[in-house]
């Protein structure tokens, strides 16, 4: 993956990238273009939803938030379902813009699939936002609106399991890597999406510890299913932009993606230690998750080559969001191991700190390399109708790339150093210090805002490129498209 | 080899090799097939799972529906699932009474609101939230103060005995020794705030006038301090401790720091919930 990166990183100059040569199907350009809209949109709901949520924090301004109707029971589950949404929406994009040079023309069938799918998720989108702004709760981790809702989603994911099987099913083992992921990817969110739905069985929910036994554990591979289209996305990505293959049919690529995925099923254990379970889940997280340092060894080395190569221009858009990723990797991933250390964890379990491990690995790896992959794609749909592209690569989109990554690195820095400091205060029985419990929700708030910030005037940027109305069947005859 | 070749064929469905061939000879295949074996058995692990778990009582489960519906999981943790912006509420049984709860939840406090709820739904949540409190323990805590009921670092109990024998007064050494063993640990520490908001106690001393730490003692004070029941020579010796407290603070926590060696990380589980 990351060698792809590297590539990637030597060879994509500026916003020049290649147009295709061959005729596309507009209405598989179209459904690239539908997922990415909602995916956006998802991500702007996530957007205010946590800006609002955050605000909570001072507890001066929460009662006011509570006179006005606004509630935090509301805000979170908002921010946290729409954040996950946005993953797989983007997502199911990339795939959809892989289907435009694999896949040929649409078929009947396979287009009455795909319109199933399109209205599922959009029955669903609008019944979640309700359900949640109702104050009808399920109660659950992500999914904590009304279970009803969840009957569209498992109908729209089954209509696209089916679409993808029926392409890439045959053969799947001589295709790159990204499709092994992407393919692995599905089964796992249908499965994970399913047992995420267990606690309706009358006798599990008399049973809260198996129940969180199992949430936990379909929680931690419902991740680790969105990281496999997070992943393949950065593979797939990089070849496409670097014009060279090899790397995704190398039997590294293939290695690391196995311990990623052996990583995603297990080290959910890492947050049930104190749990009370079978000793052996937690054994099989712990040892899994110190394999994770080979992973860690190959970020570290390629970071270290990316700051001695000399590179003569500025990177462009993608670039900057793919070395974003590649470094939040490396953060993240040191963060990941000592938090499966079991008494480090006994001690910071439950801290802010965990809060500050999710938020760097959903918003510095996930987004980043998928905010990597809307610039690219966004590039082309721009190409296409004869723009140009500049203001997804100027001076100012880069620093906007670079705002949005102090703020987030603000965020996740500030939540790291006080939950260490409660851990600290809370293991002996004391209250967390005044520097945390007063000052703490400020900081908090201000680097909220100025991540905020960033990633609204990106979200302008892309906006005004997805929304924007124009022909797109009449577009595809553009010669850009070939 | 010609017995070999006049051997009668197989049907190729009958041979393992033929299903692991189909299953991906190559090394990719391979490795998915070994993936989705180690996904299958940690799944067979987390469903056989044969540890200890506590059946809730209908009205356990009542209170469960309450703690979903109501979405308490977006502010409060149990067992590490849930929000961040209130307390961890999975020994919350253990911490506070079912009238503190009442209380919270009828009049709502700082970031919390308020919830209108029956005295029935609070008996089923309070149900619920003593069945979660039996289960184990959410939060790590260091294990010589559990030992010693205590929410203070045994050494620095240690040292301060030390500190107030030296002291030569009876009455402070016998408050010192309440101290201890009565309730006042359950919520109060020395040197520090503890995680429930009570006031130090070191500190107290100093800011209330003897007058007021007895009435203090014998009366409670709202919201959240019950009355002690102390017996009243029992109060004398706990405000001479508070007293003594107050004015010695600084050189006793000189004392304790000095004569208290580090022992954070060898004090620290393994596995947490042990």
């Amino acid at each position: 993956m990351t060698q792809v990166l590297e590539q990637l990183n030597d060879r994509v100059v500026d916003h020049k990238v290649a147009p295709r040569k061959k005729v596309v199907d507009p209405l598989r350009q179209y459904a690239t273009l539908l997922f990415m809209r909602g995916a956006i949109l998802s991500i702007t709901i996530t957007l205010l939803a946590g800006l609002l949520g955050a605000l909570y924090y001072i507890p001066t301004v929460a009662p006011v938030m509570q006179r006005l109707g606004i509630q935090f029971t509301a805000l979170r589950p908002i921010h946290t379902t729409f954040a996950m949404a946005f993953i797989f929406l983007a997502g199911v994009a990339v795939v959809h813009r892989f289907f435009e040079d694999e896949a040929g023309p649409m078929e009947g069938s396979e287009r009455m699939r795909l319109r199933i799918q399109i209205i599922a998720w959009s029955i669903a989108g609008v019944g979640v936002l309700g359900s949640y702004i109702a104050g009808v709760f399920s109660g659950r981790e992500y999914m904590g609106y009304h279970p009803i809702f969840s009957i569209p989603i498992m109908i729209g994911w089954v209509m696209f399991v089916w679409n993808f099987y029926q392409h890439l099913g045959k053969g799947l083992l001589s295709r790159p890597v990204h499709v092994t992921m992407w393919a692995v990817g599905t089964l796992f969110v249908v499965y994970t999406f399913a047992e995420q739905h267990a606690w309706l069985l009358p006798g599990l929910f008399s049973d809260p510890i198996v129940d969180m036994r199992i949430q936990w554990k379909a929680t931690g591979t419902l991740v680790g299913s969105f990281n496999l289209f997070v992943y393949g996305t950065i593979y797939y990505v990089g070849t496409k932009l670097s014009g060279n293959a090899s790397y995704a049919h190398s039997r590294l690529a293939y290695a690391l993606f196995g311990v990623g995925l052996l990583n995603s099923f297990t080290n959910f254990a890492h947050h049930t230690y104190h749990l009370p379970q079978n000793e052996l889940v937690k054994w099989i997280s712990f040892v899994v998750s110190m394999v994770e340092i080979i992973l860690l060894a190959r970020v570290v080395w390629d970071i270290a080559g990316m700051i001695k190569a000399k590179r003569p221009s500025p990177p462009c858009g993608i670039q900057l969001f793919m070395a974003s990723a590649k470094w939040w990797t490396g953060f993240i991933l040191v963060t990941a191991i000592l938090i499966s250390i079991p008494p480090i964890n006994s001690l910071i379990h439950g801290t802010r700190l965990v809060m500050g491990h999710a938020m760097g690995a959903e918003i510095g790896i996930d987004a980043m390399a998928l905010f990597a992959a809307t610039t690219w794609i966004l590039i082309e749909i721009m190409q296409r109708r004869g723009e140009n592209p500049e203001p997804l690569s100027s001076r100012a989109y880069r620093r906007w790339i670079i705002g949005l990554n102090i703020g987030v690195a603000g965020l996740v820095g500030w939540l790291t150093i006080s939950g260490i400091g409660t851990a600290i205060y809370r293991y002996d029985g004391l209250a967390s210090p005044v520097w945390i419990v007063v000052g703490g929700p400020y900081v908090f708030v201000m680097f909220g805002v100025i991540a905020a910030y960033f990633l609204s005037r990106l979200l302008f940027a892309w906006m005004r490129v997805l929304f924007k109305r124009s022909n797109l069947i009449a577009d595809s005859t553009h010669p850009s498209s070939g | 080899m010609s017995d070999l070749k006049r051997a009668p064929k197989k049907h190729p469905k009958s041979n393992v090799r033929f299903w692991l061939a189909r299953c991906g000879s190559s090394a990719k295949g391979g490795l998915i097939f070994a993936l989705v074996c180690a996904f299958v058995g940690q799944t067979f692990l987390v469903y056989a799972d044969a540890s200890e778990t506590v059946e809730l009582q209908p009205l356990g489960v009542a209170g469960r529906q309450i703690w979903h519906t109501n979405n308490c999981q977006a502010c409060h943790q149990m067992y590490g699932f849930g929000g961040f912006l209130g307390p961890d509420l999975t020994n919350a049984a253990s911490r506070i009474e079912r009238s503190q709860l009442a209380a919270q939840l009828s009049r709502g406090e700082g970031q919390m609101p308020r919830f209108d709820m029956s005295e029935d739904e609070i008996d089923a949540l309070w149900a619920f939230l003593e069945t979660m409190d039996e289960t184990g323990i959410g939060q790590a805590r260091n294990p010589d103060l559990v030992e010693h009921g205590s929410v203070q670092d045994a050494q620095k109990i240690d040292a301060l005995g030390r500190v107030i024998e030296e002291s030569g007064s009876s009455e402070v050494a016998a408050g010192f020794e309440l101290f201890q063993n009565w309730s006042c640990v359950g919520c109060h520490v020395l040197y520090g705030q503890s995680a429930v908001g009570a006031p130090d106690l070191s500190r107290s001393g100093a800011t209330l006038e003897p007058e007021s730490i007895l009435e203090v003692l014998e009366h409670g004070r709202l919201p959240r301090m019950p009355p002690s029941g102390l017996e009243p020579d029992q109060r004398a010796s706990m405000q001479a401790f508070i007293t003594f407290m107050g004015e010695h603070r600084e050189e006793t926590l000189e004392r304790v720091v000095e004569e208290s060696s580090g022992s954070f990380w060898s004090s620290v589980p393994w596995w947490e919930f042990e």
